[in-house]
Formats: C-alpha cells, structure tokens, sequence
C-alpha cells in the first residue's frame, strides 16, 4: 500500500507544461518509485494559451484560439536493482485560430539510478531517484514550421540533456514530494523562411523546480504541486540577429488519483500557470490532462 | 500538517500579480511610431514610413504600406523613389527569438510597395525588419518596433 502511494505521488507530480510555441519547458520522466520491474503510463492532456507576458512582466489576453491536446506515452523498465531505463513518446494536435497539425512531439530516453533506496523506516529520511534525460527534436520547431501561425511547430525541437532529482517522503496519510532538474539545450541551425535565411540558434539552460504533497483516503488520493520553470532566451545569429529573453512561469496543479488495483491508478489533474509566481515572456495556459498508468511488480 | 501550512504561506505570497496592458494604448501606440521617417536607412540615405491598411494584430492579417524617399530631398509626402537594391521585409520577435511566414511584397508605384500576408503569430514585442539587399548580401536594414 505504501509503495502504492509513493507511485501516485510521483505520477501526478512528474507532469511538466511546456510553454506553447518557441518556449521552455522540459518534460519530466516518469520515473518507476516502487516495487515494480515495468511501468506504462498514458495520458491525454487538453491545453489553452489565455495569457500572454511581455519580457517586462505586463500581461495581455490571448484570444487566438491557441489549444492542443497531447497523448502521451511513458514506459520505464528497471534494469538492475537500483537502475532505471525508460521512454517518452508525444503525440501533439494543435490548432492556431483556423489552422491545426498534429504528429509526433520531442521524444525523450531517460535513464534513473535510486540514489535514496527506502531499505528501513525512517522518521525524516526521504526515498529518491536521480535521472540524467535527453530529449531528441522529432518535431519541428518554430523554425521549420510551414504553417502561418507555426501550428505544425509542435516541439523546441532542440537537443537537451538534463539532469534532476525528485524526493518523496510519506507521514501516515500525508504525503510531501520535492523535484528538480538542470538542463542544457543545443545549438542547431536552421534554413528558415520566416528568418529570411539561414538562422543558428543557441537556446542555452534551463530548470525547474516542484513542491508537492497531498492526503491519502483509501484508494484515493488528492494532491496538490508548484512547480517553478526558468529558460534562457535564444540567441540568434545569421539571417536574423536577436539576443531574446529568458522566460519564466509557475504552474500550480490539482490532482485527484484513484488506485483500480494494484498494479494500475488514474489520475485527473488541472494546471494553471495564471495564478501563481511572476511570468516573464511566457505564453501561459489552463490544462487538463486524464492518465492511466500500468505497472508490473517484481 | 506543519509543511502543508508552509507551503500554503509561500503560495499565496506568490500569487501573480496581472498587470493587464491597455489594448487601446497598444494600438496607438503602433499608430504613432509609424509616422514621418520611422525607418531610417543611414548608408544609402532613404528613409520609410509604414501606414497600415489592416491591422497591425494578431491573429488575424496585417497589411501596410510602404513609403520610400531620398531623406535629402524629399520627405513622408513623397515624391517617393525605389530604392536601387533589392527590398526584403521580416517580421522579427526578439524576445522569443524567431520569425513569422514570409510576408508578400508588391510593388504599387514608384517608391510604394504594399506589404501583405503579414502575421504575427502571437502576442508580444515585434520588429518589422527592412532590408536592401545585393543578392544575398544586406546593404543597409531599418527596423520599426511595436508591442501586440
């Protein structure tokens, strides 16, 4: 039951929004907590931009129907005892006032090493994992995008590598989380029309960091995470020079969970990157995202 | 219980603070910028305005047009002359370092040109970025900024 617990917390906490179009945002990898050899989690999620922040932190309304919907699929697999490989695939369908596209999102390999194992109690002492991720650009960027309104950008589409923790500690049927990550994305360079020519863009580093917790009835579960993201801005140079910059937002998210069994749990959640913090240069949006996770035990 | 108490604290101490921007101050602001000779091209002496026939917002298309005259011996009433390089416009967003689709450009008369399929894609500080160009290299480039 516990170690049930412990998978909840981290499948509702490990969700990630990325800012729509050109912006930052790193996937978290859904990471095996507990006494499992195998996990598959999918969810489906529904976003809407509705506010814009300027670089000097002055909001507008958004009305240009900015919406997409994501499938996502996770799979993690342990490899040996402490050692954690897995996957992440999206599907992204985005619509721009009248124009849509949908395909395949960045995908993302991970690998996960148990740096904290949960081998006796302990009053204070938390379970934790370490990852290292890297995300490869399947999609195309803003860059490459064809469409008028970049609809068919549905990714960064940049090379990043990160690194980050996440921490989890249960009090009876309260329970806390605690996740960062450190990230570098790669320079690419770009043939684009909406540059006028040949563009490099150097998008530099980024991170973010999430607090959690929630409270346990049975097999249901109510939670609640904030969760803090920072983006270098871009650095453009060839075609087009600008140096950009950064970015940065807070998502506070709700989440309810329901256990079906052992061995698989679903989860509804809202995140809404309005409420809290002081966004600069950020598209900010609503979403609602439904998960249904699988799990093998050992 | 202690944690969650906290964690309440530092996050209503974090609410947002929306600091909502006035749209109609925005587009008069747009509109003022474009007057007189808001694109100054310093090495070969031209300056540009922009009148805009639609727009400029967003999402929807923009389209203006614009002017170009010898900046020793004429001004924003013409009489206007084409500049002897080649005239290429991006839509340019610093901050988000990255462009829009390709604008069309048509010429209407000596000197006037209309601007077309301009869109900017989403909110935000923009540049209309104006270059003159031999072949592929750029002669001289002006630039006029607007916040939507």
């Amino acid at each position: 039951m516990r170690s049930l617990l412990v998978i909840l917390i981290v499948f509702s906490s490990t969700q990630t929004w990325a800012a729509s179009c050109c912006g930052g945002g790193f996937a978290f990898p859904a990471l095996i907590l507990g006494d499992d050899k195998a996990q598959l989690t999918t969810s489906l999620s529904y976003g809407s931009v509705t506010d814009y922040v300027y670089p000097d932190g002055k909001w507008t309304h958004v009305n240009d129907h900015n919406v997409s919907s994501t499938f996502k699929i996770d799979g993690a697999l342990l490899m040996t005892d402490r050692t954690q490989a897995g996957i992440s695939i999206p599907v992204v369908y985005k619509k721009v006032s009248d124009e849509t596209n949908s395909g395949l999102g960045d995908m993302a390999l991970n690998l996960g090493y148990e740096i904290l194992p949960e081998l006796s109690y302990s009053a204070w002492k938390p379970k934790g994992l370490g990852f290292l991720q890297i995300t490869l650009p399947t999609s195309p960027s803003v860059y490459d995008a064809t469409n008028v309104f970049a609809a068919d950008s549905r990714g960064r589409g940049f090379f990043a590598l990160g690194t980050g923790m996440i921490f989890t500690k249960i009090f009876g049927k309260w329970d806390t989380n605690a996740s960062g990550e450190l990230h570098r994305s790669f320079a690419r360079s770009f043939d684009s029309d909406g540059a006028g020519g040949a563009v490099t863009v150097t998008p530099g580093w980024g991170h973010s960091i999430t607090i959690g917790g929630g409270w346990s009835y049975g097999d249901f579960r109510l939670g609640s995470s904030l969760s803090s993201m920072y983006e270098d801005g871009y650095r453009v140079r060839g075609a087009q020079d600008s140096d950009g910059s950064s970015q940065q937002n807070m998502t506070w998210s709700v989440i309810a969970n329901y256990m079906l069994g052992m061995e698989s749990a679903i989860t509804l959640s809202y995140a809404d990157q309005t409420i809290f913090g002081s966004p600069e240069n950020s598209n900010l949006s609503k979403t609602v995202t439904l998960s249904y996770q699988q799990r093998w035990q050992r | 219980m202690r944690f969650l108490f906290i964690l309440l604290f530092i996050a209503l101490s974090a609410c947002a603070r929306k600091n909502y921007v006035d749209p109609k101050e925005l587009a008069q602001n747009n509109q003022q910028q474009s007057a007189d000779c808001a694109l100054e091209f310093t090495k070969v002496d031209l300056c540009a305005s922009i009148s805009w026939t639609q727009g400029p917002q967003t999402p929807q298309q923009s389209e203006f047009i614009l002017h170009i005259w010898n900046k020793k011996n004429a001004n924003v009433n013409g009489p206007y002359q084409d500049p002897t390089q080649n005239l290429s416009v991006v839509l340019w967003m610093p901050s988000m370092g990255h462009g829009s689709a390709p604008v069309k450009i048509e010429k209407l008369q000596d000197g006037v040109f209309r601007v077309s399929n301009v869109y900017f894609i989403m909110a935000g500080d923009w540049e209309i970025r104006v270059f003159l160009k031999d072949s592929a290299s750029t002669v001289d480039q002006a630039t006029e900024k607007l916040v939507l």
